[in-house]
């Protein structure tokens, strides 16, 4: 049997700042399979990032250390790995794409220039080789007279644009998992969704494996096949996009979902909003991490930490004490609000 | 008076513009950062005039060897054959050469041992640059790696580096300079080279002054090195080496170059100093410092013409030097406005 295309087993990932140690990530464990296409859902903080660069292996001690835990690419600890190895897969087998396109390239390079040292970092092919398939990388991000925009620095490119310039970099050599995070929040609405559409076409075309970070819920059910739902430093929910979407399982995820805006919601009805703000990671409440925010928590919600359980779906796991007990997805959310408001 | 305006009727040259733009579109040629500096550094007229001056002394200095008296140091000046040495040291009135006020034959006089100071003032030129650039490379060498090894490891590193930088910037510069400069001389175990002339005084210059660039460097790549396009490199397996030298070194070279600059200035300075107080190199080199030291022994007498060409052409020097600087500063800074000086 092969091994997954990528396996995080027990992974925690710490910062010690001046207040304590803010525990970024905690217990994380997941599997992502070939060509998947997996949302990383959650708000800022919830360790959604650190999680991603844990597995690039680009958290810097002394300021962030990764505690405990496993990273199993094609069933090899890259956690276990010197930094030389680790340089060959990043950029390499494992790509990534950052949230702020105009300041993720360098100024003082052409664009040909970092695309081309990318290659040539990573490919064993001559500087003229690297420029022609630098080409042929812009030519599939649709940009326009590849060739002479080749020479030109980034600042002479628009967001959308040089977002596109970052798909065709973490795509130039052929990665089995690119990890996009955030990749469309910088831009403008109207470009989101061709840049998002572009980047999985050429992901799929390839065979890639897209990690996709976003807080945007809309994003994750147009172009996930699984979601995994994080909250302070904890999966709290995963399954199928549809599951997650149609039968959410965990408070958490269900205060997520009915606090968007939805073009069949009535005129001046309230709108759902999860209460509160989230923990801070130095001290984190006893129990489940969302009880003091939960409209559901009960006792043994503030004495044991919920594990992740299946519940729901054939693939979906939460880690709440009551999802077995509630039917969130019948819960009127609209009238709830309502209610707290009184 | 009519408010009927001619019919716009084109020339050739219009015609010949009009269709290139139609040809080319709407596509404009890119302006590089290099483009803006360049257009910025023109503007700056003083820079320009300096840079000009600079060349023309450079040049002049250069080509000492054919246009003045070996090494400047001869008792005679230059065309006559050494044979007629003792001949040439009296003129017309039975005097020797010595102390001749500036004339035809000696533009700038003599000296009280009958040399050319023209001749010497060119000589020194050579000293004065040397030393300039000399230490201008080695400060920017040293200050440029100990900043960005600073700046981009945090922790013990970036202490011990700053630390000892600290210390270099805390010793006073024309003390140490003194008796270091002093010392030069009897360290037996240096080569002849490094203990007199130019060489050692560079060397002693570029250890105390490469504090100031150290703590920029170290400055520019704590915030440069936090930029998201550092962790893309990262992340597409660039190595410290490739990152600090490829990704960051080309965004910090601006205060780089401006500070480099400013320390040629300093240097010619500090060295003029050295030699007006005889610690620095040693004569008969001859140095714009030595020279106005030596002059200034003769002035009271009447005799001001050596003080005044050594100590102009120094300043000078120093000051165009110190009018590049700005004007490389003002280019290199691309959130300033443009303003005529």
């Amino acid at each position: 049997m092969t091994p997954p295309l990528l396996e995080v087993n027990d992974l925690r990932t710490y910062f010690a700042t001046e207040e304590g140690v803010v525990r970024a990530v905690e217990n994380v464990s997941f599997t992502m399979e070939r060509g998947e296409r997996r949302g990383v859902v959650g708000e800022s903080g919830s360790g959604k990032s650190v999680t991603a660069m844990s597995v690039m292996r680009l958290i810097e001690p002394p300021a962030g250390e990764i505690v405990t835990g496993e990273i199993l690419f094609n069933g090899v600890n890259l956690l276990a790995m010197s930094e030389d190895q680790m340089q060959e897969v990043r950029g390499g087998q494992i790509a990534m794409i950052f949230q702020d396109p105009m300041t993720a390239l360098n100024p003082v390079y052409t664009i040909g220039d970092q695309l081309v040292e990318t290659i040539l970092l990573h490919q064993p092919v001559r500087r003229r080789e690297a420029r022609e398939i630098a080409t042929q990388a812009l030519v599939d991000v649709q940009i326009p007279s590849a060739t002479q925009r080749l020479d030109d620095y980034p600042h002479q490119f628009s967001g959308g644009m040089r977002q596109r310039v970052m798909i065709a970099m973490g795509l130039s050599c052929n990665p089995e998992l690119l990890i996009a995070d955030e990749p469309t929040t910088a831009l403008d609405v109207t470009t989101q969704a061709q840049i998002l559409d572009l980047m999985l076409k050429l992901a799929e075309e390839r065979g890639t494996a897209v990690m996709l970070i976003t807080h945007d819920l809309g994003v994750v059910a147009g172009f996930c096949d699984t979601v995994q739902v994080m909250y302070a430093g904890t999966i709290v929910e995963r399954g199928s996009a549809n599951e997650i979407y149609y039968d959410p399982q965990h408070p958490y995820t269900w205060g997520l979902l009915s606090s968007m805006t939805r073009l069949d919601q009535a005129q001046r009805q309230r709108l759902h909003s999860v209460k509160g703000a989230p923990p801070s990671l130095i001290n984190l409440p006893r129990g489940c991490r969302f009880r003091p925010r939960c409209d559901f928590a009960i006792d043994i919600c503030g004495k044991a930490l919920p594990a992740l359980r299946q519940s729901g779906g054939a693939l979906q796991e939460s880690a709440c004490h009551r999802a077995a007990e509630l039917d969130l997805a019948s819960l009127d959310a609209a009238k709830l609000a309502e209610e707290r408001v009184r | 008076m009519s408010n009927t305006r001619e019919p716009f009727e084109p020339d050739d040259a219009t015609l010949g513009l009009l269709e290139a733009e139609e040809v080319e579109g709407i596509s404009v040629e890119p302006v590089t950062q290099w483009d803006l500096f360049w257009t910025r550094l023109r503007r700056h007229r003083l820079a320009m005039l300096s840079a000009g001056f600079l060349v023309a002394v450079a040049f002049v200095v250069l080509i000492a060897p054919w246009i003045t008296c070996p090494a400047g140091d001869q008792y005679q000046f230059c065309g006559r054959p050494l044979e007629h040495f003792a001949e040439q040291l009296k003129d017309d009135g039975g005097r020797l050469y010595v102390n001749i006020a500036p004339r035809g034959d000696f533009l700038f006089g003599t000296d009280e041992l009958a040399r050319d100071v023209m001749s010497r003032v060119i000589h020194g030129g050579r000293a004065s640059l040397l030393v300039g650039l000399l230490t201008g490379a080695i400060v920017a060498g040293l200050g440029t790696v100990v900043g960005a090894l600073a700046g981009y490891y945090p922790g013990p590193i970036d202490q011990s580096l700053m630390r000892f930088t600290d210390l270099v910037l805390g010793l006073p510069l024309i003390p140490v300079a003194i008796v270091v400069g002093r010392l030069l001389p009897e360290l037996v175990f240096l080569p002849e080279w490094m203990r007199r002339g130019v060489w050692g005084i560079s060397f002693l210059l570029g250890f105390l002054l490469w504090g100031t660039l150290a703590r920029i460097v170290r400055a520019e790549f704590l915030s440069l090195r936090e930029k998201e396009f550092v962790e893309a490199a990262r992340a597409a397996g660039a190595n410290d080496r490739r990152i600090i030298f490829r990704h960051i070194l080309p965004n910090a070279i601006s205060p780089i170059i401006v500070q480099t600059t400013l320390i040629v200035g300093t240097a010619i300075i500090v060295e003029a100093a050295l030699s007006f107080l005889g610690f620095g190199v040693r004569p008969p080199i001859p140095t714009w410092g030595g020279m106005a030291a030596e002059g200034a022994g003769v002035a009271p007498r009447g005799y001001w013409w050596e003080l005044v060409f050594a100590a102009s052409s120094l300043i000078m020097t120093v000051l165009a030097v110190n009018y590049i600087g700005d004007g490389l500063r003002d280019a290199l800074d691309p959130t300033q406005t443009i303003e005529r000086k």
